[in-house]
């Protein structure tokens, strides 16, 4: 079965022909004992691979004291990305034994890691969920791609991974990825990459959400929100204290507005004023949030369809394209 | 290597499998198929899987989205420079780095 995998700073994403998880990219290791003993009717999500067991995402929150959340370039080099990522498939898929093709992808100015990440991918893999039986996943073939690139072929392929004529197709086509730690910006004609309209900064979402973090959690003492809960309250623009709502928009809009002026200077650095390009897709977990900033001098700016899945559903669909929808 | 293998059938109680075996012109052919098949069906849930996954059907419906919105499939021929660009892409990412033609 084709599976895509996508793990973001975030959340962890997976998705096969119908069907979606996702999951905080939050890992705690456990022992082995301790697993098997929740494991009887327990909601959490808990696996033992072959590098260890691990609570992984709200499990981890809830359930482990160590919890890991490193998003640096050797991240997917870790025991706690591998479990991610057969946690992904083992939530989509329960059956003792599969054949994987697997599509994935890279921050592009990591992506010369892809051969070290495929090279791991492509093996059987055993993978035990408390209170099943051990899993035997072969991972038969991998295709790794640049993320930015997936959210751009989520727009411009169909759901048979065939291209849909259009201007983000067919056209020139300006893509601002926002990642954890990096900055993508990459141009398209036809679907083929202008490399002389390309950069990159080292400054993603990590930084932001982690100041943000700090500043809310020093605002409202003892809410102690980690990685994901402080996306997540970004998202909402509040968080819950003693029972009520409190707005953290202006703690979010102090620490964003330089973050979407870096942007911002690279954008127009590499497009002038954007007035060559048919479309200006925001993508990454980033889009969202500045956007606003973003759409005052880009009027066609948008950020890219269901952009909490883009990578995924550009994963799916050249997959699909290439090997086949099945 | 070859590995011979023998098993017994009573003509009576297996005549179903005998006598499938005897339409068989490849008889260890059909059985290694059939067994593969046995083998991939039983590899599936069990019981004991399907149990467990009710129990834990409350979280993994927090947990899983939406199934993605079915989609009408594109009428007509692509584009013909999208397609070749993007039927290409896998042999530009082959390499140490991503380096697409300028």
């Amino acid at each position: 079965m084709i599976i895509a995998t996508d793990i973001g700073y975030s959340h962890t994403k997976g998705a096969t022909d119908g069907r979606r998880v996702i999951f905080p990219s939050v890992v705690g290791e456990v022992q082995t004992a301790h697993l098997e003993a929740l494991g009887q009717g327990d909601d959490y999500l808990q696996i033992e691979t072959d590098e260890g067991a691990w609570f992984v995402g709200q499990a981890a929150v809830e359930q482990s004291g160590m919890t890991t959340r490193r998003q640096d370039r050797k991240w997917i080099e870790t025991p706690e990305y591998h479990a991610l990522t057969l946690a992904a498939i083992a939530e989509i898929t329960g059956a003792t034994g599969v054949t994987v093709e697997l599509v994935t992808g890279l921050p592009v100015a990591y992506f010369s890691d892809h051969a070290n990440l495929t090279a791991w991918l492509k093996q059987v893999h055993t993978v035990k969920r408390a209170g099943r039986r051990a899993q035997r996943i072969q991972i038969a073939d991998v295709i790794v791609l640049p993320q930015g690139l997936a959210a751009v072929l989520s727009e411009a392929l169909d759901s048979q991974g065939k291209i849909r004529p259009g201007p983000v197709s067919q056209g020139m086509v300006g893509l601002i990825d926002i990642g954890g730690h990096t900055v993508n910006v990459a141009t398209f004609k036809a679907l083929r990459e202008i490399t002389r309209q390309t950069a990159s900064i080292d400054a993603g979402m990590w930084g932001p959400v982690t100041e943000i973090g700090k500043r809310v959690n020093a605002a409202y003492p003892g809410l102690n929100l980690v990685g994901h809960e402080i996306a997540d309250a970004i998202q909402a623009g509040k968080v819950h204290f003693f029972g009520q709502d409190r707005d953290i928009t202006g703690i979010c809009q102090d620490v964003l507005r330089p973050f979407a002026r870096q942007i911002m200077a690279v954008a127009t650095q590499t497009w002038g004023n954007a007035a060559r390009l048919d479309s200006l897709l925001v993508a990454g977990g980033g889009g969202e949030v500045v956007i606003p900033a973003l759409v005052a001098e880009y009027p066609h700016a948008r950020v890219v369809s269901d952009p909490q899945w883009a990578n995924v559903n550009g994963y799916l669909r050249f997959a699909w394209r290439r090997w086949g929808k099945r | 290597m070859t590995m011979i293998i023998n098993f017994s059938l009573d003509e009576r109680h297996d005549r179903d499998i005998v006598r499938w075996l005897g339409e068989q012109s490849n008889r260890s052919e059909a059985i290694r198929k059939a067994i593969r098949a046995y083998i991939a069906e039983t590899e599936g849930p069990t019981l004991a899987d399907l149990l467990a996954e009710i129990r834990g059907l409350p979280s993994r419906l927090r947990m899983v989205a939406p199934a993605p919105l079915a989609e009408v499939e594109t009428a007509g021929e692509e584009p013909t420079e999208s397609a070749v660009n993007l039927d290409g892409l896998l042999s530009r990412l082959d390499g140490d780095e991503w380096k697409p033609d300028a």
